[in-house]
């Protein structure tokens, strides 16, 4: 099957007769690209829809004609921050579709799905096929559209605080237009990864942020029966406080019997310059110390992660600081 | 009279001396029948030595086993019974590991997944059996005793129990693959595995 991309394809001819005159006739192309440019880039709308794309051909054949088109996109780990991408790819992702038409126009739609990536599209009419590849990238929400948008939903009082904690509301790196990818294949703005995110939960932020809410939701859930199985009512700032520690992992009250009441775990020291740095003062190293000691102490060895917490450094990450940190910062 | 009376109470404290003999030879067999049982499943006893874990022969203490940990100790919890099902002695250890070790600030950045290991002691050896997932922050679902609420709960593993024929977990909030609650799961121990009744 011959494929053609679009120019010149019929050159003309001479002869060897000396004087003689040879009329060149230039023959059109009889199928090719309309629109896009090839290469052209376009971005994801803001509210998480495509952007209005159309490919368009024109032909002296008669349809119907056979369209393919594939998009695909290869996720490496980006951070948060704006610069380049390690090159190891992390994920493939990808989709296509095929559909016959009388038309020579088609505007793109994955089936509903917002995509982004490089999207190849190739048309048969008669004899010959045309391929073009256009990029699909993103743009990031604003914090309105974010709070807006989650506040629309139900059982979702304070994921907007947590996304902002998680990735301050960001999507995309706006270095290339593509989500954010953590090394443990964490997408975009709620940094999901379990349940693994699927192609249009990693480029729609709105998808994304439905499917980090079914996360919300449950730890809310879990929150909620923790805090129920005492036979008094607790405030909404009690169940944040509970969600927002047991998203990031435990729990944040322990029930005190005497006073018949929840109360935060008074074990944990935060180290309040950090995100979700504490220190159990059950330990005896860490025991009447205060913040600015045991924080001199360790934060040398906060960038080695756990690899960095040892008898001499007893510090930890804890859910207790997490919250702390977001709800009362 | 007196003499009279002390015979009565002679006969009366012999009567009493073999009554006492009686009860606590009755006693005795009791407590060794009941006994007996729990005897058999505590032949071997789990023994923590510099961060490694051996099980000892009770009727041998020279026999040491090692149990094949992969893991230190901070990370562990030994189930100090044993169980034996079918001729067969397992023993239990709770292995706790981080949900995730590269976003500490993200979703169960701080959190663990529990694992139940079940060993298989047999022929003067200690071989990995068997795991359940007890406890996840990710899938968001534990123990019920870890998550009372009261004081050191999150070291509370009274949940599990051993049975006859396997153990049983009762759970907090676990949900099945329809989103209904599970309170409790009882699991058998077969020469195939492990498996959820």
């Amino acid at each position: 099957m011959p494929e053609q991309r679009q120019g010149s394809v019929n050159a003309g001819r001479t002869n060897n007769t000396p004087g003689s005159i040879v009329r060149v006739v230039s023959a059109p192309a009889t199928t090719s690209w309309v629109r896009p440019n090839d290469n052209s880039t376009f971005y994801i709308n803001i509210d998480a829809t495509l952007p209005d794309i159309s490919f368009e051909f024109k032909t002296d054949e008669v349809g119907p004609y056979q369209w393919t088109w594939s998009i695909k996109w290869d996720a490496k780990a980006s951070g948060l921050r704006e610069r380049a991408r390690q090159n190891r790819i992390l994920r493939s992702f990808s989709k296509n579709g095929t559909f016959s038409s009388m038309q020579k126009t088609w505007n793109v739609n994955f089936d509903g799905e917002v995509l982004g990536g490089k999207l190849t599209v190739k048309v048969k009419a008669g004899n010959i096929t045309i391929e073009r590849t256009v990029s699909i990238t993103g743009q990031n929400p604003n914090l309105e559209d974010i709070t807006t948008f989650v506040n629309e939903q139900e059982d979702l009082s304070g994921f907007d605080k947590l996304l902002e904690q998680e990735t301050a509301g960001k999507h995309f790196i706006n270095f290339d237009a593509e989500p954010i990818t953590s090394f443990d294949q964490g997408y975009g703005i709620t940094q999901m990864t379990t349940p693994a995110p699927t192609y249009t939960q990693v480029w729609s932020w709105k998808e994304n942020v439905l499917g980090g809410a079914s996360l919300y939701r449950q730890k809310r859930h879990e929150a909620e029966n923790y805090l129920g199985a005492h036979e008094i009512t607790y405030t909404e700032d009690q169940l944040q406080h509970e969600t927002f520690s047991r998203w990031n992992g435990g729990s944040y009250y322990i029930w005190n019997e005497e006073q018949q009441c929840w109360v935060r775990k008074n074990n944990i020291f935060c180290d309040t310059q950090t995100g979700n740095i504490g220190w159990d003062t059950n330990i005896p190293e860490n025991a009447d110390r205060t913040e600015d000691e045991l924080h001199s102490r360790d934060s040398n060895q906060y960038p080695l992660g756990g690899a960095g917490q040892n008898d001499d450094h007893p510090w930890r990450y804890t859910g207790i600081c997490y919250a702390d940190h977001i709800l009362d910062q | 009279m007196t003499i009279i009376h002390g015979a009565i109470r002679g006969y009366a404290m012999q009567i009493i001396y073999w009554i006492n003999k009686t009860m606590r030879l009755i006693l005795l067999i009791l407590a060794i029948l009941i006994t007996n049982p729990v005897m058999a499943e505590r032949a071997y006893t789990p023994v923590i030595e510099r961060n490694k874990l051996y099980v000892l022969d009770n009727s041998n203490p020279k026999i040491r086993l090692t149990v094949p940990l992969v893991i230190n100790k901070t990370d562990w919890l030994v189930e100090e019974s044993l169980k034996d099902i079918n001729g067969i002695t397992y023993l239990a250890v709770f292995h706790r590991e981080p949900s995730t070790s590269d976003q500490p600030e993200g979703f169960c950045g701080s959190g663990t997944e529990l694992w139940l290991h079940i060993y298989k002691v047999q022929k003067n050896k200690v071989n990995f059996f068997g795991r359940v997932l007890a406890s996840s922050c990710k899938k968001s679902f534990s123990m019920a005793s870890l998550e009372s609420g009261f004081l050191n709960s999150d070291k509370d593993y009274s949940s599990f129990q051993w049975t006859h024929s396997g153990f049983s977990i009762d759970w907090f909030s676990k949900k099945d693959e329809s989103g209904k609650d599970i309170l409790k799961t009882v699991y058998s121990i077969t020469s195939k595995g492990i498996y959820p009744e």
